[in-house]
């Protein structure tokens, strides 16, 4: 009986699984899962799908220095998924590489800037920062190449003139309030996003002084959701201080990290889905970084792509089974 | 007199001291090195390990010593002793950086154990100096494919392929694979094109043209394809579903229904048949008939394919 049953074991492990490999194929192929069938179809077509017919794609792009250059590794694993994204927001360097993003310029060059962030020297304006140059100077100094790179890339440009919907957040220095900017001149904008309070002198625009938006909202979803967006992605950057800051500028740097991470911590679940990149040990000013930061993001993107696109999917149903 | 008596000391000396004096004896390792190539041959493994030992303390020449680290390497590597063959390869790549195949294994290794960067660091070094290397080629390939740096792959794939003439068709697959997933269409065609001139009746490339129109939308050339795929398999279930999920995104949900219910009459509690049968129902307007199918799914399906029928299940409960 036992034999029998051995036989009957044996027999049946080596029969074919009911559609388990292209049986009748000459070469061995894969054998996709279901989710792997559904997925690839479903999220085919929503690629190719537009709003009404899916949800509303907002990207959310954190603050974080040279760290937040990630935002551009997510980006680029996002296009090659043809991840739909119909607006973002960013909030100081998130809103750098996010209305760069909005503009039209491609991800591939997004890259380029960050690649040649030594030479367009903006580590100069953090690094260069000296306690007795501040004090002799008795005023806060201007970020001389962050706006000279804020002026030619964005330049003359309004909100209302990107391709993409843009938000960026910045705080007014005066009351404490966040600012969510929406329309008008974007360069300003994005410069008061970016602008470090108690080092960087206020931004002043619309009768308000502005500072970087960090403090207040350092992933800005709630940003993403003003412009209409239905389902959010937000790319944060983590910090994990783990050195003692070499300049004054550094300690604050990080106190503003440290307190951009509590508010993250906070706000990050209000996101649809999150993508953390793993670039804690680079420094908030490490600018010569910016392409690690960026490999980072891709790399971490990547593994979480099934997963963003499975929930930007269930969120999908049934949208993308109606007609246009 | 002090002659005769250093004479007579060496004619009694032990051998050892005497090859500490005067150098080797007869030099036994060529012999002991074809024994270990036979055996490596052979394929045993456990008598190159052995032997490698007792050869290696007969000092024996550099160009001997460089065949037996590859022997033992792979051997180590056979017998699933992936740290041994790491340190040794580390060593011999140290004793002899000409040789690039310690590197070549080292990579590989660091590759199959997911240690992506240190493969990319070792593939690039090989790659600098024998661009025309086809394993350390598609080796960096792989490693930035599974890093997510598709267009580092590509570049990688497209010169493994080129470097083959596109014959070798395991290659081809992988980079059409990507391809795909990269959403790039026209080279993913081409190299359809190329696999179903080399493979006419393999399922493989009908099904990835099919994909390639899918994803630019047009499910007409796209199911066009699909039915090609699926007469080259007639038994497989997984193209005969993903053909019934194009004919339910093309609209044409009456087909669906008959290829969702060919696949349920198999195993009436297919979950993806069920969902498949379910979606097209739900577009018919066939709501109630619909929900029993969506039910079916979530109860079976795999952890997506339930999320996505439970989710047309909380739409069908608000529409009843």
């Amino acid at each position: 009986m036992r034999f029998s049953l051995l036989i009957l074991f044996f027999c049946a492990a080596l029969a074919p699984m009911p559609g388990s490999v292209f049986a009748g194929d000459t070469a061995a192929a894969v054998s996709p899962s279901d989710d792997d069938i559904l997925r690839g179809a479903l999220w085919t077509r929503l690629v190719l799908s537009k709003p009404p017919n899916r949800p509303t794609v907002g990207l959310a792009l954190s603050g974080g220095g040279a760290r937040g250059f990630a935002h551009a590794g997510v980006l680029e694993a996002l296009e090659y998924a043809g991840f739909p994204i119909d607006m973002v927001s960013g909030t100081s360097m998130g809103a750098v590489v996010g209305s760069l993003y909005a503009k039209g310029v491609s991800v591939e060059d997004i890259w380029k800037f960050g690649v040649d962030a030594a030479q367009h020297e903006v580590a100069r304006d953090f690094k260069a920062v000296r306690l007795l140059k501040l004090l002799r100077a008795d005023k806060l100094i201007t970020p001389t190449y962050i706006e000279r790179f804020i002026d030619s890339h964005l330049g003359k440009l309004s909100f209302e003139k990107l391709k993409l919907p843009f938000a960026c957040v910045a705080m007014d220095f005066r009351t404490g309030e966040k600012i969510i900017f929406t329309e008008g001149e974007l360069a300003s904008a994005v410069r008061a996003s970016v602008n470090l309070p108690g080092i960087f002198a206020p931004v002043q625009y619309r009768h308000r002084y502005l500072v970087d938006g960090g403090v207040v909202d350092f992933i800005p979803i709630d940003a993403a959701r003003g412009l209409g967006a239905d389902w959010v992605l937000a790319s944060v950057t983590e910090s994990l201080p783990g050195e003692m800051p070499e300049n004054v500028l550094l300690s604050l740097l990080q106190v503003i990290d440290i307190r951009g991470s509590m508010l993250a911590s906070n706000s990050e679940k209000d996101a649809d889905f999150l993508i953390k990149p793993v670039v804690a040990d680079i420094q908030v000013a490490d600018f010569e970084k910016c392409a690690q930061a960026g490999d980072a993001g891709v790399v971490e993107a990547s593994k979480r792509l099934e997963k963003a696109e499975e929930s930007l999917l269930v969120s999908s149903i049934p949208l993308l089974f109606t007609k246009p | 007199m002090r002659k005769t008596i250093l004479l007579f000391f060496l004619t009694f000396l032990p051998v050892d001291g005497f090859c500490f004096f005067f150098g080797r004896g007869a030099d036994r390792t060529p012999e002991m090195f074809e024994a270990m190539r036979s055996d490596f041959e052979k394929g045993d493994c456990a008598s190159v390990v052995e032997k490698a030992g007792s050869f290696l303390n007969e000092r024996p020449s550099s160009v001997l010593k460089e065949t037996v680290f590859q022997y033992m390497g792979r051997c180590y590597e056979r017998e699933g002793l992936a740290d041994r063959a790491i340190s040794l390869y580390q060593l011999a790549s140290g004793l002899y950086p000409g040789n690039y195949f310690f590197a070549a294994r080292l990579a590989e290794i660091y590759l199959d154990a997911g240690f992506y960067e240190n493969s990319i660091t070792l593939f690039t070094k090989i790659i600098s100096v024998r661009p025309g290397d086809l394993e350390a080629n598609l080796g960096l390939a792989r490693a930035y494919a599974r890093l997510g740096f598709l267009s580092r792959a590509k570049k990688y794939y497209s010169r493994a392929v080129a470097l083959t003439d596109f014959g070798d068709l395991a290659a081809l697959r992988e980079y059409a694979s990507l391809m795909i997933k990269k959403r790039d269409w026209p080279e993913a065609s081409m190299l359809a094109e190329k696999g179903r001139n080399a493979e006419p009746s393999d399922a493989f490339w009908p099904r990835t043209l099919a994909q390639v129109w899918a994803g630019k939308g047009d499910y007409e050339q796209a199911l066009a394809y699909m039915n090609s795929a699926v007469k080259f398999s007639p038994k497989s279930r997984p193209l005969a579903l993903e053909r019934a999920l194009y004919l339910v995104l093309s609209g044409n949900t009456g087909s669906a229904v008959i290829g969702a219910d060919e696949a349920l009459a198999k195993s009436p509690s297919d979950p993806l048949a069920a969902l498949i049968k379910a979606m097209a129902l739900f577009k018919e307007g066939e709501i109630d008939k619909a929900r029993s199918y969506f039910e079916s799914a979530v109860r079976d399906g795999e952890p997506f394919t339930a999320k996505i029928a439970g989710a047309f299940l909380k739409i069908t409960g608000a529409k009843r």
